[in-house]
């Protein structure tokens, strides 16, 4: 979940269109004047999290147009307070939405008490044992499932106890994706996938490399030399679009 | 009631059409608890380089949008007698701990 300090920082920085030294001061000493600034080391999400505030300023921008004239200070606290009541709504919608959904009249609250949290490690790990081979050809072992998964022994856990429990999450995985797709449509699935990772062994680094960019930007790598700065991303991403760019 | 204008019904019934599509690409599982889990496929690459797919449990974003419009647009605040009750418990509670503090001061 993203922080919620650490994404006004960002956005008032994105929001006044700097990053420098001076800006960052401003922006942090309201922030440290509401008790809401944390000093922490700064990550590569930084400015990712900042974006996520758009939909907040948007709302408070629709009803307040003089948002963009207030003081940092009090534009800070407005959004600081807007997220926590968003909080509020968004949690209680989700809880209506899946009592709707799901929900029974005599449990508490009428929802389980348990959330799943595993289910997709499970498929996860479904998908490593019918697809990932060994350098030997044969099935990746559970262990290694394991470990790819991120899933640790617990204290004292003796291998075979650790590989029966990867076993587990392997066959959960399993269960999912046959109840989602049936017998036959689990056997295609797989073999789609088998089709897809023997293609994908056969490309070199750049073409792999190309294919990430356009999954993760949705650029192509040849346009990606063409963008180099935020107006060319935005005509960029209007053209795509079909619409006009912008005349700066 | 306010009416709602032609074009926030068709929202609606957009909204409703979009919470109840069911692509090839996203499948609906229930778990034994009977949480409604969505299932996306070909949701993400992975660095083995299949794409694999993705579970993501609870309500979809459509749904929660479906739901939040209509509410908006027609929902109504109702007294319900489960709530009477526990505002009146709530008050004969504050009651007896006002009159409990009171003696005790004597």
């Amino acid at each position: 979940m993203a922080q919620a300090s650490k994404a006004i920082l960002f956005f008032e920085l994105m929001r006044l269109d700097r990053t420098d030294g001076a800006a960052r001061d401003t922006v942090s000493q309201a922030m440290r004047d509401l008790h809401l600034y944390k000093e922490s080391p700064p990550r590569a999400t930084d400015f990712v999290e900042g974006l996520r505030l758009t939909p907040v300023y948007e709302l408070l921008r629709y009803f307040r147009p003089e948002l963009d004239q207030m003081s940092e200070r009090e534009r800070i606290e407005l959004i600081e307070r807007t997220i926590g009541y968003i909080n509020d709504y968004l949690k209680a919608l989700r809880r209506l939405t899946a009592f709707l959904q799901y929900g029974k009249t005599g449990a508490y609250e009428g929802l389980p008490n348990k959330k799943v949290t595993q289910a997709s490690k499970q498929v996860r790990a479904a998908e490593f044992r019918e697809l990932v081979k060994t350098e030997r050809g044969a099935p990746l072992p559970y262990a290694k499932i394991g470990k790819l998964l991120g899933e640790k022994p617990t204290p004292g856990q003796a291998p075979r106890s650790y590989e029966g429990r990867i076993k587990g999450m392997v066959e959960d995985g399993k269960g999912i994706l046959k109840q989602a797709l049936g017998e036959q449509g689990y056997r295609d699935y797989m073999e789609e996938k088998r089709a897809e990772l023997e293609h994908w062994q056969t490309l070199s680094k750049d073409e792999q490399g190309a294919i990430h960019m356009e999954e993760n930007f949705g650029i192509s790598a040849r346009d990606a030399y063409e963008i180099v700065d935020e107006q060319d991303y935005r005509d960029y991403m209007k053209a795509k679009r079909g619409e006009s760019p912008e005349k700066s | 009631m306010e009416s709602i204008p032609e074009n926030l019904e068709a929202l609606l019934r957009s909204l409703a059409s979009d919470a109840l599509t069911e692509d090839k690409n996203s499948k609906k599982v229930q778990h034994s608890s009977g949480q409604v889990m969505r299932l996306l496929l070909n949701a993400t690459r992975t660095e083995q380089g299949y794409r694999g797919a993705e579970v993501l449990v609870g309500p979809s974003r459509p749904e929660e949008a479906y739901v939040a419009a209509l509410l908006a647009l027609q929902g109504e605040e109702m007294e319900r007698e489960g709530d009477k009750r526990t505002a009146r418990a709530t008050k004969w509670h504050k009651q007896a701990r006002l009159s409990f503090s009171s003696n005790s001061c004597v």
